[in-house]
């Protein structure tokens, strides 16, 4: 052989073996010598079916033969084999290769070439890969979901669980802007327990905060879809109430939302009775956004508690 | 371009073939496959820009991997494996043995190398039976070239991106089951003129017997 052609055989970086028709190794590089730490003096002349059990696996050996004999050309990944050519045994174990069978032939003389890539940088990599994409997912699920929750939270009272100041105002917002562009009405009730500091002061405050729990649900039990019940703090509710035909419908729901403290709050043995004062604003005409809505419920509700509780009232201007 | 009888013949032909071929795959990825060509076609590259009636339902728009060999001497043509990518990844991480349940994600086809690998060698096993096996039906010797790799996006407007003209081809309608898994691709053989009628002729001999 041309000494250059020799030179560059063991040059290249990959293992190049060359098998005759009966599977006798003819060439082996320096790579797999740097590998297997078999030299070619050792290897050459031996039959690569002895020396590698794995080649004499039918299912390889066809491989080899379909190359031999048929001209099949064949394609071995290290994803799928893991290895053709194991490395000697002080080097590393845990390597892949992949391998491609050719057939190679000289006039009728017929050899088969072989030849083995080291994979495994690119695999470890591969895999480091897989693996922080994984994580990566896993952290976004964790960050969405937590996201979700502070979102939740930041929205809503963690006392009730219904909507806080924030959300209320903005669903006002929402909901005033159609009402102006399709000349609907809404109401909007400022709701005040009566009496309920004398629930804290004489049950506790475990006693009051289930009394607010409580009166949460029966209120929520009245309403539509549509309506929105908003705890402000302590023990003022607000109510909005859109796309109301008359200031009639919102009278009705007051009146449901007295009968509701009828029943008394029975909690740890206690029967509570308790009433509310109301005070109801309605756009158009009690104000055009959001605050003073808010702020005119608010003082009809006063008016309420000044003439004695227990009731509604709507909120009158010139008052 | 063919009629029953010589469609019954190949269709059979091809299903012993791939048959073995999905002995091989099952034996490299220590699982059950199953292989089957249900529907087989020949058409010519004018017949298919015609109507696109005639091409198979993957070449809807979309990302496809197509695995394609050139073979010779005298039965010459290139033969490709071609799935959808989607179906393509699914049957990579069911070679593997990858968790199937995670959801493969049309938009967002995150094929690595290795995923390449395993794709370059089940299309190597499966073209090299099947364009073997035609060899051998033939009885003429063939060269085969190494199975290149392709992503390729199929747009709306060039469905038709493989074919050239004055070419025969046969589309083998191929299904896959493996790990209770059913992964759909296709095999295409573009044929010479010369090829297909040899081919032809030579089942033609074989339903006179």
């Amino acid at each position: 052989m041309h000494r250059i052609a020799e030179f560059s055989l063991d040059k290249v970086n990959l293992g190049l073996i060359v098998l005759d028709k009966d599977f006798n190794i003819i060439i082996w590089n320096a790579w797999l010598v740097r590998l297997t730490g078999k030299n070619g003096d050792e290897m050459i002349g031996t039959n690569i079916v002895k020396e590698y059990p794995l080649f004499a696996k039918k299912s390889y050996l066809d491989i080899l033969q379909g190359a031999l004999l048929n001209g099949q050309s064949r394609f071995l990944s290290g994803a799928l084999h893991k290895i053709f050519i194991p490395p000697a045994e002080n080097l590393p174990q845990n390597i892949r290769q992949n391998l491609l069978v050719e057939p190679l032939y000289d006039g009728d003389e017929k050899y088969v070439l072989l030849q083995i890539t080291d994979m495994t940088g690119h695999y470890t990599r591969v895999k480091q890969l897989k693996n922080m994409i994984k994580e990566l997912g896993l952290e976004y699920e964790q960050v969405k979901a937590s996201e979700t929750i502070s979102r939740h939270q930041s929205l809503h009272d963690s006392l009730t669980g219904l909507p806080n100041r924030n959300l209320f105002i903005d669903r006002l917002n929402n909901v005033l802007n159609l009402a102006k562009r399709n000349g609907e009405m809404l109401a909007v009730m400022f709701l005040d327990l009566d009496g309920f500091k004398e629930v804290n002061d004489n049950f506790g405050h475990q006693v009051g905060d289930q009394v607010l729990q409580m009166t949460a649900e029966r209120i929520k039990l009245l309403l539509r879809d549509s309506d929105t019940l908003a705890r402000l703090g302590g023990d003022e509710f607000v109510l909005l109430l859109p796309r109301i035909s008359s200031t009639h419908d919102a009278a009705t729901v007051a009146d449901k939302i007295r009968s509701v403290f009828k029943q008394p709050f029975t909690i740890f043995d206690h029967n509570i009775l308790l009433t509310p004062s109301i005070g109801i604003s309605i756009y158009p005409g009690d104000g055009n956004d959001a605050q003073s809505l808010i702020k005119n419920a608010d003082m009809a509700m006063y008016t309420v508690k000044s003439k004695g509780k227990n009731d509604f009232r709507f909120f009158q201007a010139d008052k | 371009m063919l009629n029953s009888m010589q469609k019954d013949v190949l269709t059979e032909m091809i299903n012993v073939y791939v048959g073995r071929a999905a002995g091989l795959l099952s034996e490299m990825v220590n699982q059950r496959i199953i292989l089957s060509v249900p529907k087989i076609e020949l058409i010519t590259v004018s017949s298919a820009d015609e109507s696109s009636k005639h091409f198979p339902p993957i070449f809807t728009p979309g990302h496809i991997i197509s695995s394609s060999m050139r073979f010779g001497q005298s039965f010459e043509g290139k033969a490709f494996l071609i799935f959808p990518a989607e179906q393509a990844k699914l049957l990579v991480n069911a070679c593997l043995g990858e968790d199937l349940l995670v959801q493969v994600d049309k938009e967002t086809l995150d094929f690595i190398d290795t995923d390449f690998d395993v794709l370059k060698e089940i299309s190597n096993v499966i073209l090299n039976a099947v364009i073997g096996e035609f060899g051998n039906f033939l009885d003429t010797k063939l060269e085969y070239s190494l199975p290149d790799i392709e992503l390729i996006y199929v747009s709306e407007s060039e469905q038709k991106i493989l074919l050239k003209e004055n070419t025969y081809i046969l589309i083998l309608h191929t299904a896959f089951w493996l790990a209770e898994t059913q992964v759909k691709g296709v095999i295409m053989i573009a044929l010479s003129m010369n090829s297909v009628t040899w081919l032809i002729e030579k089942i033609d001999t074989l339903l006179e017997d």
